[in-house]
């Protein structure tokens, strides 16, 4: 029982997981995430704050950037609003 | 408009063949300024009581060598009464590893640390980055970014993201970890080769280092 009390200020700490699959990305409000090792969507750009035309979309890899959502100019959106 | 797109274009050509001749006296005022706007001080590693416990603790626990965090990582401390930024060197005195360029780099990828401890609260900023080894690959991508943005603005050179992102394993970080600090940087280089500034001290940096260089 006292070990159980231990861990419950470590429990309420750590948030529950999303349950995303680790690498994928997504836009949510115009942000630009990517899913952790931990299973949890962080925010890696804000899109919205680097100007008024940029976007947060899919964009197929180019070179060495990788398929994924993230900031682009609109021409260089594949799907243009890509928030699911 | 051509006229101005040929002219954007010219500074960039000198920008990437002359990056910023930084002296001594250019680094320690670039330190006093982010210093000074983010309330914190900057303190000799291997003048600190306490950084030297830590170097023991993480030697033993064979995370990292005692020499290697004394010598060769900068730390940043949010909380007080230890708040600050312990550097193994002084700024504006290079070395054999630390240039006064890195000097300026590290300063901000320091600095926007501090950032990330403002926003997400001090205490919660170091519970996240030490009991979470994905949350502390997300903070050091942030801080990475900063390094890719000043470099490629003032160097004309884009650091290699996988090489930046695998140097996490000495933080304590799993490959996947360190895989989505790579793949997060690399989703940012279009936005970055466009001239976007995504990291909060990247601004700050930009705009003291183009006033001091006459390069706006």
């Amino acid at each position: 029982m006292r070990f159980l009390l231990l861990l419950l200020p470590l429990s309420l700490g750590c948030p529950m997981p999303d349950d995303c699959t680790p690498l994928d990305t997504r836009c949510l409000g115009g942000n630009a995430q990517i899913c952790g090792s931990d299973q949890r969507w962080r925010t890696f750009v804000k899109c919205p704050t680097l100007g008024e035309n940029w976007v947060c979309c899919w964009s197929e890899g180019i070179e060495e950037v990788p398929s994924g959502h993230s900031c682009f100019m609109p021409d260089q959106c594949e799907v243009p609003d890509a928030d699911p | 408009m051509l006229i101005r797109s040929k002219t954007l274009r010219s500074v960039r050509l000198v920008r990437l063949l002359n990056p910023p001749p930084v002296t001594s006296v250019d680094v320690r005022a670039f330190w006093d300024y982010m210093c000074a706007r983010h309330n914190v001080g900057v303190i000799r590693k291997s003048d600190s009581a306490s950084m030297k416990v830590v170097a023991e603790l993480l030697d033993r626990m064979g995370v990292l060598a005692r020499e290697s965090f004394l010598l060769a990582h900068t730390t940043v401390v949010p909380i007080r009464p230890v708040r600050g930024i312990y550097a193994p060197f002084e700024p504006g005195v290079p070395d054999e590893r630390w240039s006064l360029w890195s000097q300026i780099e590290v300063c901000t990828h320091e600095m926007n640390h501090m950032v990330q401890a403002e926003r997400a609260g001090r205490w919660d900023f170091s519970w996240d980055y030490i009991t979470s080894s994905a949350a502390r690959a997300h903070y050091e991508a942030g801080a990475y970014r900063c390094n890719l943005e000043l470099a490629l603005r003032y160097r004309g050179r884009v650091l290699n993201c996988g090489t930046l992102a695998y140097k996490l394993v000495n933080y304590g970080c799993s490959n996947l970890d360190c895989e989505t600090t790579e793949k997060q940087l690399l989703m940012t280089l279009p936005a970055i080769r466009k001239g976007a500034m995504i990291e909060p001290a990247t601004r700050e940096a930009v705009d003291w280092l183009d006033e001091r260089f006459g390069l706006g």
